[in-house]
């Protein structure tokens, strides 16, 4: 019996020493590829050179060497995460051609983009005629972490005529969010640090409003944005924020400005902006805000010195009432005071102007030295008449709805140029849209403008139907067919087609606009 | 790279595209980055039933009268027209029965803008040039698609591409022809005709002529007519500069693409993975009536053939060979390319290749290149190798 256990178990080692052998021997040619990409640890192959695609980047502060292509530890908690934005819109402007009409040309003119004076960086832009835009988010990260970079561009560049490298803007912002929320007991901080954008007088309830305007204003540049919320209670919030940036660069010294460089001004020096913010906030149903901000330049480098120091200061409130079934409102006031603004670059922009050669260029004047203020008062009501009457039943916008909007905006220039001194500006409007069924919308608009109150030659008025399809209810896409009447003053003026483009006061605006929008939003 | 979101009904296309990866340049070259190329949406609005509507809406392009199953052809010209810009695109497919099937396409289409007046156009900002005023193109389509084992497509097509903008009216140095400062308006009305025999064991055949009238179309953008990206390359290439674009033009090319394996297969499928022989043979010819006398009557054809044997999933050689006429009013300009190649390819049907290949052009005495880059005969190189890499997904 003891020979036959033994022959049976000399025959299972065998057996097993075999399968063995066998196994690893299949498992040879694996072994080897594993060798040559990874070892067991997760580490990268060695090899004589770096990878092509590794980062062109020396190693970062404190000697850190980042692991670029491997796996975190974490891995599971990590994440891809892509949104995006696109409105790409057809265009024409309609027009009789001035003066002598030969034999091969038209009398009736088409022009795109349209000829008409909304431009976003003036106070007369109502954002009625559709401007391309494309952007596209992508994010990586987990709960505490997400690093995120844009792709912006506000151009297409298959239905462009020239190329304008600033409406190509490439990467535009790259930054990480870092999410704490236990720090401080009943506490949540948010820091952002990199490049990116903060704006503030936000009148839409999410998004810029019907004027596509930061009214109080927008930070461009590289640094740090630190959000701290406190629960006050339980009904109560308490918001803090504060924000440093600053520009990567200053335009080169004797560069000439074109399109091709956005115009760059040697003369502005690299700007900085500080800012800060407290706000308290009833049951998530209204929030009261109070904002500073002050940019400034500080750069010998400027025009070799010789140009002032400039400083744009702004102080802001605003309340927003999130009501429900009562709609949205929102109201906010600012003042914009400008010192010698002129070596301000875009570091901040006020009411969509870039810097203080913005402000100066669109409400300040030429002659102004870059010094004065603009005291600026804005509102904007929308209310969901389908979600008022439906109250206290909730609605989500699957049924037939009106929305109506009503909005206004005001500000007022002091300036050092007389010719732009005490100048006030008004503009208003109103919107109606009925969704009549998932695909399709309807929707009225009118606005007035009145860019000098003293001078109602200037003042114009805008009328525009719309027909709006979209593939549902509560889609996130929608294809707009639009039709714009101006009616305009004598004394409307609209920039001509040079680079960069000027006021001319001989040319003849467009009455007549049509345009076709597609817009997604993921 | 091309990023798509959406469902069923809708999608969103965004496409960012180069020509020139900065990684291997000296200088920056305005305009080869289009950090966005096109950015639209397609809709499926009607489907299900035996009539179908889809809408293309935003910044993109289409492709009437090209050769190749998935491209424009081996000469990269669509016969009848390339309307590019942002505008929309409407396509109605009604099923007549099992077999056969009607399309209807109609599209219009714009610029965002024109170049500004006081521009010059220099490499700084891409060539932008003030006296192009903003293009339209408008075009209809009617089609009859036959499904089947062997399916057909034929294609009827009508593409006008014109301006009426009077802005910028300014002399410009290098329009000798045009007078800028009362530009006419220009346009061009092309009319085209195409078959197509879809992928099938008979292989893949396309045929396709159009006739184009145009009046100063040196002014014109928006459309892409026989390779030409513009009114301006169009003109200078085959409509004559010295009238300014005003000319007609006939053309006609065919395609035809056969794999070996699968016909001799037939009717057994056939994977595609294993060793195949592929031939295709193609040509394109055009005839000019122009106000230009040196274009005038002029007649350009080129034709060609390649041939390709996969020995094994990772590799492949292939030759091809062409004659080119450019012009028959001057026979010297004549000439010819052979091109040998080695491609490699991870797997039988995977999606990428690499190509090491030999070219050597046989050149006529008065062989010269073609605008934008006008190399003279002497300045021409008659030899070329080059390590080529593709992948797409």
């Amino acid at each position: 019996m003891r020979a036959i256990g033994q022959t049976r178990l000399r025959r299972t080692r065998d057996i097993r020493l075999r399968a063995l052998l066998f196994v690893g021997l299949l498992s040879l040619p694996a072994q080897a590829d594993d060798a040559v990409s990874q070892d067991k640890t997760g580490a990268p192959p060695i090899s004589l050179g770096l990878a092509p695609g590794t980062p062109q980047v020396t190693a970062l502060p404190g000697g850190l060497t980042p692991a670029y292509g491997q796996l975190a530890a974490d891995e599971s908690e990590w994440r891809f995460d892509f949104h995006g934005f696109l409105t790409m819109p057809l265009r024409a402007g309609f027009n009789q051609r001035a003066g002598t009409v030969t034999s091969d040309q038209h009398s009736l003119v088409l022009h795109a983009p349209p000829v008409v004076p909304d431009y976003p960086d003036a106070f007369t832009y109502t954002s009625v005629v559709p401007q391309p835009y494309a952007q596209l988010n992508f994010s990586y990260g987990n709960s505490v972490v997400t690093g995120t970079v844009i792709v912006l561009a506000r151009n297409a560049a298959t239905a462009s005529s020239y190329t304008s490298p600033p409406a190509e803007a490439g990467i535009s912002d790259a930054f990480l969010t870092f999410q704490l929320p236990n720090i401080v007991k009943n506490s949540h901080f948010e820091i952002n640090v990199g490049v990116f954008t903060n704006r503030y007088g936000i009148m839409g309830e999410y998004d810029e409003g019907r004027y596509g305007t930061p009214v109080i204003a927008q930070t461009n540049g590289a640094g740090e944005n630190i959000v701290a919320k406190f629960a006050l209670g339980r009904k109560f919030l308490l918001d803090i924020e504060q924000g440093i940036q600053g520009q990567l660069d200053k335009a080169p010294a004797g560069i000439l400005p074109s399109g091709w460089n956005g115009f760059a001004d040697p003369n502005a020096g690299s700007g900085f902006v500080n800012h800060l913010h407290a706000g308290v906030g009833y049951m998530g149903l209204a929030t009261f805000g109070l904002h500073y901000m002050t940019a400034w330049a500080q750069d010998d480098r400027a025009s070799q010195g010789t140009v002032p120091d400039g400083a744009i200061g702004i102080l802001g409130a605003d309340l927003r009432l999130s009501l429900g079934h009562l709609g949205h409102f929102y109201l906010v006031a600012s003042r914009a005071h400008a010192i010698t603004a002129g070596s301000v670059g875009g570091i901040v922009q006020v009411l969509n102007t870039s810097g203080g050669l913005g402000l100066m260029a669109d409400y300040l004047g030429p002659n102004s030295g870059g010094t004065g203020t603009l005291l600026t008062f804005a509102g904007q009501y929308d209310l969901s008449i389908g979600r008022l009457l439906r109250y206290p039943r909730a609605f989500k916008g699957d049924a037939p709805d009106i929305v109506v909007s009503v909005f206004g905006m005001q500000t007022h220039v002091s300036s050092n140029d007389a010719a732009f001194d005490n100048v006030s500006k008004v503009k208003y409007g109103v919107e109606a849209g009925y969704a009549m069924l998932p695909w399709l919308a309807t929707s009225l608009r009118l606005d007035r403008v009145e860019p000098n109150t003293g001078d109602g030659r200037q003042s114009f008025s805008v009328v525009s139907p719309r027909v709006i399809f979209r593939s549902n209810w509560q889609a996130h896409d929608q294809v707009v067919l639009q039709y714009s009447h101006w009616f305009n003053g004598s004394g409307v003026v609209v920039r001509d087609d040079g680079y960069p483009p000027a006021y001319d006061p001989t040319l003849r605006p467009d009455e007549n606009v049509v345009s076709l929008a597609a817009s997604m939003w993921w | 790279m091309t990023f798509e979101y959406g469902n069923n009904t809708v999608t969103s296309h965004v496409k960012l595209t180069t020509w020139k990866p900065a990684g291997a340049v000296d200088w920056t070259a305005v305009g080869s980055q289009n950090f966005v190329d096109e950015a639209y949406l397609t809709y499926q609005a009607i489907t299900g039933g035996p009539l179908r509507l889809q809408m293309t809406a935003g910044a993109f392009r289409n492709i009437y009268g090209g050769l190749g199953q998935y491209s424009v052809g081996q000469y990269n010209a669509a016969i009848i027209g390339m309307p590019n810009g942002i505008g929309e695109t409407l396509t109605a497919q009604y099923d007549l029965d099992e077999t056969y099937t009607l399309h209807f396409e109609d599209g219009i289409m714009g610029r965002l803008g024109k170049a500004p007046a006081t521009d010059v156009p220099t490499a700084d900002n891409g060539g932008a040039n003030p006296a192009l005023p903003s293009s339209w193109v408008h075009h209809a389509h009617v089609g009859l698609v036959r499904k089947g084992e062997i399916p057909f497509v034929l294609g009827l097509h009508y593409i006008r591409n014109w301006a009426q903008d009077e802005r910028s009216q300014v002399d410009v140095p290098n329009y000798y022809w045009i007078d800028t400062t009362h530009r006419p308006a220009p346009e061009m009305n092309v009319f085209g005709v195409d078959l197509r025999m879809l992928d099938n064991w008979l292989g893949n055949f396309a045929v396709a002529a159009s006739y184009a009238d145009a009046k100063d179309a040196e002014l014109l953008t928006g459309m892409n007519f026989f390779g030409a990206y513009t009114g301006e390359q169009m003109t200078k290439r085959f409509l004559g500069p010295r009238g300014g674009g005003t000319a007609k033009m006939a053309i006609a090319g065919f395609e035809y693409a056969l794999g070996w394996a699968r016909f001799l297969q037939h009717p057994l499928p056939a994977s595609g993975a294993g060793p195949d022989l592929t031939t295709s043979i193609f040509a394109d010819a055009a005839s000019v009536s122009s106000r230009d006398p040196d274009f005038d009557g002029r007649v350009m054809y080129k034709f060609g053939a390649e041939v390709t044997y996969r020995f094994f999933s990772w590799l492949a050689i292939s030759g091809r060979a062409d004659h080119v006429v450019p012009n028959s009013k001057d026979m010297a300009e004549t000439f010819n390319v052979i091109s040998p190649k080695v491609i490699f390819k991870s797997n039988w049907l995977s999606h990428e290749q690499v190509t090491l290949s030999y070219t050597r052009w046989f050149y006529g005495a008065h062989t010269h290149a073609e605008f934008p880059d006008d190399y003279t005969r002497g300045q021409l190189d008659n030899e070329m190798y080059a390590l080529t890499f593709g992948m797409w997904f």
